[in-house]
């Protein structure tokens, strides 16, 4: 694989939600209220509202604004969930987005089975999964003869550690991190650090979503505040971070 | 043009294709005592029952029009198997994309991805039960003839069409719940309109409705091959052929149509 250069380019970007009464058409509620007026019932917005951003290889951006801003929209846009409603969006380089870890887990699947298909998604093979098994074991710390059984018998913290460690085992060229860091021990939480800190500097570009300032302290170069789907303030990490503490910490006294 | 991407995307992603067919197939039996053996099971029960009923009850056997109750069995089985086939992949294939919203809404996958996974599994039980229906059978002193040859292509053909019909549904039951739930009451009526269960010579005058029905024309050609031991004739294969490939491209439109803001409304 070429190590090529990564970059993201988004040139007016809007997303748009249409809020519908209900999201589906149901023949049941048509029959029951045939004279709905379904047409008035729609409201819209914008998640996100007129972005033109550059990301460039090797930069590391911490994305921050208050709830309902449209981080996670934007983040979708650039990870290919959703499909911009206008504006282009260039992409260089393969995206492994870390929204909510353990995604794909199946609580009826066993740990194996989980691991092989979460693998599968983000891109490994089943005999690259086999060499990684016992690596992705040994982080997680999950006993062996957990793994043949049913996730949903695992505690919350062995679902995170195993998530987790499969996705350390990605070597991103661009990885989106979206509000990951929740259960785990303070052990594990300090060697998680040190090894998405390694995956990390193994990256192009990075993109952290989180309301963790001092996470994104750690982690970035570059700071973008956003919201109500607008940029409000673009520039290096400290500055952004500190001007959107100040910030929030102004409209709490209010 | 977007149709190679998308079958591009789906080769790219065979192993989530392949990892999410075998979780289905495990899942379904799990935790039962039978497990995998209910696949079997089940058509088999079912045509012990419609054997039963049609040949003992209804007295069917005696009418000539259908012949020994060993073979109405077997052409009841030529012919529920694909049916089989056919239901399961439309209700599990058509809510696949429904009931996987929560990973849709997280990571992107090509969406054509989960019909077809499902699909596939469902295709996969259906080759284990025919292998199993020609194991039993080949107890009861059936010889296959030469027309086995022609299974392959037929197997085939049924493929392509569920796949296509499959694909659409999949997208339609996104915007339209309810479809699921239409589905599956279409497809009982469907079963008593196809030709399964009875020879298509009873309806003679109606003859002309039935072959309507293009579920008639695939189950055909396997009550020719399996019950009849002929070689389906050329205008049956070319039917069949038309309405698979039909099946096919009409399914990935409509699929291909619906795709883009189908998240939306996950």
């Amino acid at each position: 694989m070429a190590n090529s250069q990564s970059h993201i380019n988004l040139r007016g970007v809007n997303l748009q939600f249409t809020v519908y009464a209900s999201k589906q058409f149901s023949v049941r509620e048509r029959i029951l209220n045939p004279f709905m007026f379904r047409g008035t019932e729609k409201r819209s917005f914008f998640a996100v509202n007129d972005v033109s951003l550059r990301i460039e290889h090797g930069e590391r951006v911490a994305l921050v604004g208050p709830n309902g801003a449209g981080k996670s929209s934007l983040l979708k846009i650039i990870a290919g969930v959703y499909p911009a409603s206008s504006g282009e969006v260039e992409i260089q380089g393969k995206i492994t987005p870390l929204i909510e870890m353990g995604a794909g887990f199946h609580p009826e699947l066993t740990g194996r089975e989980n691991l092989f298909l979460n693998g599968a998604i983000l891109g490994f093979s089943r005999a690259e999964m086999r060499r990684r098994l016992p690596k992705i074991l040994d982080f997680s710390e999950i006993p062996a003869d957990f793994l043949d059984t049913s996730i949903k018998y695992y505690s919350s913290g062995m679902q995170t550690r195993l998530a987790f460690s499969l996705a350390m085992e990605l070597e991103p060229q661009i990885v989106i991190f979206d509000e990951i860091f929740s259960a785990g021990d303070a052990h594990f939480v300090e060697k998680a650090g040190a090894r998405m800190e390694k995956l990390i500097s193994g990256a192009h570009i990075m993109i952290l979503v989180t309301h963790d300032l001092g996470l994104a302290r750690r982690f970035a170069t570059r700071g973008i505040w956003l919201d109500r789907g607008r940029v409000v303030r673009d520039g290096p990490a400290e500055e952004v971070l500190q001007a959107y503490a100040a910030a929030m910490h102004a409209r709490e006294k209010s | 043009m977007k149709f190679w991407q998308d079958f591009k995307d789906l080769y790219r992603y065979r192993e989530v294709v392949v990892n999410l067919a075998s979780a289905d197939l495990k899942l379904r039996y799990r935790r039962s005592v039978l497990g995998y053996a209910w696949s079997l099971l089940y058509p088999l029960l079912n045509l012990a029952i419609l054997a039963l009923v049609f040949t003992k009850v209804m007295g069917l056997r005696d009418t000539g029009k259908v012949g020994a109750m060993r073979n109405y069995a077997l052409y009841v089985f030529a012919g529920f198997l694909p049916w089989n086939f056919l239901v399961n992949g439309f209700w599990g294939a058509g809510a696949s994309l429904v009931n996987n919203e929560s990973i849709l809404r997280k990571i992107y996958l090509p969406k054509l991805i989960f019909p077809v996974s499902v699909t596939l599994a469902r295709f996969l039980d259906f080759l284990f039960n025919l292998v199993a229906l020609f194991a039993v059978i080949s107890f009861v002193s059936y010889s296959p003839s030469w027309a086995i040859l022609a299974l392959p292509a037929a197997v085939l053909l049924l493929l392509l069409f569920t796949t296509g019909v499959t694909i659409a549904l999949s997208a339609i039951n996104v915007y339209i719940r309810d479809t699921s739930h239409l589905v599956t009451v279409l497809m009982q009526l469907g079963f008593y309109l196809t030709p399964i269960i009875y020879p298509l010579k009873i309806v003679e005058n109606y003859q002309d409705y039935f072959l309507l029905n293009p579920f008639t024309h695939i189950i055909r050609l396997f009550q020719d091959i399996i019950w009849q031991g002929a070689f389906p004739s050329a205008d049956e294969w070319q039917i069949a052929a038309a309405l698979s490939f039909g099946a096919l491209v009409i399914g990935y439109w409509i699929f291909a149509r619906l795709e883009r803001k189908l998240i939306f409304r996950l």
